[in-house]
């Protein structure tokens, strides 16, 4: 029912969350990548070129936002879509992130078929982007 | 008593050197008959010589009198009086030659002495009188004293009539059966003594008059010399032969001096009456006075300070300590116009509007505003002011009073900047908090949809149904964890809305979808109730759902198995009313207040309808009456409850209505300007576009002057496109350069992610044919009809686009 191969780039410091995530995005078909911080997120994003990122804002040993915006400036991600799942206040978050570049917000814990809807639907507007 | 002496004073020494006087020439008088020296007795060798009976009343009297001067009481004075009272008495019965046989006993031997004459009749009641008077001198009894001032008075009506008789030339040897000659130097000395007495303590009684500050006194005092020395004068001129006057019958000048008595006695009524009239004149100038003082006290010791504008005038006069609130520094009137300019220019007009309102229809304001120092330094002055009104109604003045209520409101200022600090402490704690918990809530409820979508391997129909009571506490400690966050932010006002034109019955209708698989689970039954044609709603749909949900979600928890539960909408006069309908316990009537506070539960016994904080009907609540609405419950217990609140409709003639000021319809210039919105590529509308569309709103917002320009609500993204309109007010050169302003803003602001969204700006001309020209009163109707039209205009533009 997926695209098969595409790949979801992960970047949490939650591991548990990382695991719940990556056995969802497995068992929709996707392949998944993971990222403890900012430093491996950039080069997980370099090295495996993904066709989606998932971020969370509230990262160790740096900002979210500061992530967000190098994804969205260096040349391999820059048209990436990137989703921001933050357990922070979407009153402020959420417009924020949106105005940094981020294609979508959603507030944790979100449904994950809302979320699994919204991945489909950005890598559809993408189209397929084979590496 | 006490024998206090008297402070010494002009009057208190005169009378002294008086009574003094009148005792050493009455011991001269006894010496001279002791000694037998004849000449000591007598004026001329023709006239009788004084009595030494006489003189001896008249060395105890002026003994007396002279004591009694200096002293508050004395019983030493009183005793010398009563003893010249006495001697008196003795004298005059001596002189009546049928006293009896004890009269006759006793004066024997008085009479058998030829020098030792009975005194004659007016000389022994005067000292009689004098005598009385001296003893019942009391300092402090007004009634005693005002007495004696008359017995003294009377005693010297013999001597002045003597005096009076000698004056207009009357022989000295008369032959009135009552009134035996007074020999002259008796006259005198009894008149010196009386004046001398009546001096003693003249504050009170009748002499008051005659003492007093007033001007009837002072005209009195002038005038008795003229009235009584001049024929005294005139005597004495006669009697050492100077005078030559024409013989008078005796009937005639006794009738000449009895006039010159009442002409006296006229005069102290006439003296009386003035001084009584100016006395209470003087005391309620004093009374006046005083009660200024004591204003001016109370004034100056709450630092109140006083002003007057005379309107007329246009002059404004005002006391010292206004002078210093208002940092005046020249003397004299000013203009209202230079006061006014004291006032922070952020009050000022405030300020001016109360005053002219107060003036045109009121009779009174009360106000406060900042006075900027020429230092920098910033007062906070309350103000109240009172207008006073002529007969024809037209204000002719403003009296009114200023006080420094600085330090009062710095006070409150900081007072509500730390209550707001707390709460920023609470929010910024709580929102720390949520954040937390939400993460590892995040992690269980991903790991519970993985479990129940089977993504872990099937599961038995008992281990499905474990984790479905687990996922239903997990999404229910979700919302717990919202309601938290937003009772924070209604509490610091940060609980954001953004309205805009919006349909309730497909918020409705999506609400209730996804409440449907609980209501299903207790086999409740969900209905709507929706009319075909409604208005548009002036609200948040994100909010008004979370309302919705709410209601629609305790309305299942509460509503026993088998129940059933109705939406419904209706047109109400505030709007729309929107009503939850449940046939649950219902609520007791007197909590139906109550439950829209924080952290209250109803206690239904019901294990099951405890969860939940107890903070979502107050969430409404907040939510409700922030979009303009109101919220309510109808209920009758054991018959369901009824949950209902409102929200206003979209209406551009309500909307533009503040606009609508006097001034601005006086120019007559309205402008619409529409900014359109849409995606920069061909692509449906996303929630990035929607959260770069609140921007674009508020930038527009913020380009527009108060007063002048308006941005009208937003009209709900239609098409993947929408308009904001911009209502302008003010001359074409101006709406350009509102358009250039809008445009500059838009691109610069760093808030819009470049290129996502495309707008351009019209400017729409507003239809002439709709305008009334004479009737202002119909310009709001007028305009919203234009903005209709704009907004068919929108769509006609999309279309051609």
């Amino acid at each position: 029912m997926n695209p098969p191969g595409k790949k979801i780039l992960v970047i949490d410091d939650d591991a548990d969350l990382i695991k719940a995530i990556g056995t969802r995005l497995r068992a929709e078909g996707f392949a998944c990548v993971s990222a403890g911080d900012g430093v491996q997120a950039m080069a997980a994003a370099r090295r495996e070129k993904p066709d989606l990122i998932l971020l969370d804002l509230g990262l160790p040993g740096g900002d979210g936002y500061h992530v967000l915006e190098r994804l969205k400036t260096l040349t391999p991600t820059s048209s990436t879509p990137v989703i921001v799942l933050s357990a922070k206040d979407p009153q402020v978050h959420e417009a924020r992130s949106l105005a940094a570049g981020a294609d979508a917000f959603f507030h944790k814990p979100a449904e994950s078929a809302t979320l699994m809807a919204a991945i489909q639907r950005l890598l559809g507007e993408v189209g397929p982007s084979t590496p | 008593m006490t024998d206090r002496p008297i402070v010494a004073g002009k009057r208190v020494r005169a009378c002294r050197f008086i009574s003094l006087g009148v005792a050493l020439a009455a011991g001269l008088v006894l010496t001279g008959w002791m000694l037998h020296a004849p000449t000591l007795l007598r004026v001329r060798s023709d006239l009788p010589a004084m009595n030494p009976i006489t003189a001896l009343c008249l060395l105890l009297g002026g003994l007396a009198s002279a004591r009694l001067a200096t002293r508050e009481s004395s019983a030493l004075g009183r005793g010398l009086a009563l003893a010249a009272a006495a001697l008196a008495a003795m004298g005059l019965l001596a002189g009546f030659p049928a006293a009896g046989v004890i009269g006759d006993r006793l004066f024997a031997a008085w009479q058998a002495r030829p020098e030792w004459r009975p005194m004659p009749q007016g000389t022994a009641a005067a000292m009689i009188l004098i005598g009385l008077a001296l003893a019942l001198m009391d300092a402090r009894a007004l009634r005693t004293r005002t007495w004696s001032q008359v017995m003294v008075v009377m005693a010297m009506a013999p001597s002045l009539l003597t005096l009076g008789l000698l004056s207009f030339g009357a022989p000295l040897r008369s032959d009135l059966p009552l009134l035996q000659p007074m020999p002259i130097q008796t006259a005198v000395a009894i008149a010196a003594l009386a004046s001398a007495v009546l001096m003693i303590r003249p504050r009170g009684g009748v002499m008051e008059v005659v003492w007093g500050d007033t001007m009837g006194s002072a005209t009195f005092r002038l005038m008795i010399p003229v009235v009584i020395l001049v024929p005294v004068a005139l005597g004495w001129l006669h009697l050492i032969g100077i005078g030559r006057f024409e013989e008078l019958s005796q009937s005639a000048a006794l009738v000449a001096t009895l006039t010159t008595m009442m002409l006296v006695a006229g005069l102290w009524f006439v003296a009386r009456g003035l001084s009584r009239a100016e006395a209470k004149r003087v005391e309620a100038e004093r009374a006046l006075v005083e009660s200024q003082q004591r204003l001016e006290m109370v004034l100056h010791s709450v630092g109140v300070g006083v002003w007057d504008w005379n309107i007329e005038a246009d002059t404004v006069t005002f006391d010292d300590i206004v002078k210093a609130q208002w940092h005046v520094e020249h003397d004299g009137p000013v203009r209202m116009q230079e006061v006014i300019a004291h006032i922070h220019p952020h009050d000022r007009r405030r300020a001016i509007g109360r005053v002219r309102r107060a003036v045109r229809v009121g009779h009174e304001y009360i106000t406060s505003y900042r006075i900027l120092h020429p230092d920098g330094a910033v007062r906070v002055l309350g103000a109240r002011g009172y207008v006073t009104r002529d007969a024809q109604d037209r204000p002719v003045r403003l009296t009114g009073i200023n006080w420094d209520m600085t330090l009062q409101h710095e006070a409150e200022l900081a007072r509500s900047h730390a209550q707001l600090q707390q709460l920023e402490l609470k929010d910024q704690f709580i929102s720390h908090v949520s954040h937390e918990l939400r993460s590892p809530l995040t992690v269980v409820f991903s790991f519970l949809e993985i479990l129940l979508d089977g993504l872990a391997g099937e599961l038995n129909e008992q281990q499905r149904e474990f984790l479905e009571i687990s996922q239903r506490n997990a999404v229910q400690l979700r919302q717990m964890i919202d309601d938290l966050l937003d009772v924070t932010r209604a509490q610091t006002g940060k609980l954001a809305i953004h309205p805009r034109r919006m349909r309730v019955a497909g918020e409705i209708e999506a609400t209730l979808e996804g409440l449907r698989p609980q209501a299903l689970a207790k086999r409740l039954t969900l209905e709507t109730a929706l009319p075909e044609a409604l208005p548009a709603a002036l609200a948040d749909p994100y909010r008004v759902r979370q309302v919705l949900t709410n209601l629609v979600d305790n309305a299942v928890k509460f509503t026993p198995e088998g129940g059933s539960i109705r939406v419904t909408v209706d047109e109400a006069s505030e709007g729309l009313l929107l009503s939850v309908i449940d046939d649950g316990p219902g609520i007791p009537p007197a909590e139906r207040e109550d439950i829209f506070r924080q952290l209250y539960q109803i206690d239904y016994g019901a294990p099951t309808a405890r969860k939940g904080l107890g903070l979502g009907l107050y969430i409404c609540r907040q939510l409700v009456t922030k979009m303009g609405g109101k919220i309510w419950v109808e209920s009758a217990q054991g018959q369901g409850s009824r949950f209902c609140f409102t929200l206003p409709c979209y209406s551009p003639a309500a909307a533009i209505a503040p606009l609508l000021t006097p001034d601005n319809l006086a120019r007559r210039a309205f402008h619409l300007l529409r900014i359109t919105c849409q995606p920069s590529s061909a692509r449906s509308w996303s929630d990035k576009d929607e959260a770069a569309l609140i921007d674009v709103y508020e930038v527009v917002r913020s380009c527009t002057l108060p007063d002048r320009d308006m941005v009208l609500p937003r009209l709900g993204v239609e098409d993947d496109r929408e308009s904001i309109l911009v209502l302008a007010c003010g001359d074409p050169a101006a709406v350009a350069t509102l358009e250039r302003r809008i445009q500059g803003q838009l691109s610069l602001s760093p808030a819009l992610h470049s290129g996502r969204l495309a707008w351009i700006i019209h400017a729409l001309a507003l239809d002439p044919a709709i305008i009334p020209q004479q009737d202002p009163a119909r310009w709001a109707d007028a305009l919203a009809r234009n903005v209709e039209t704009a907004l068919d205009d929108a769509a006609a533009w999309r279309d051609a686009a």
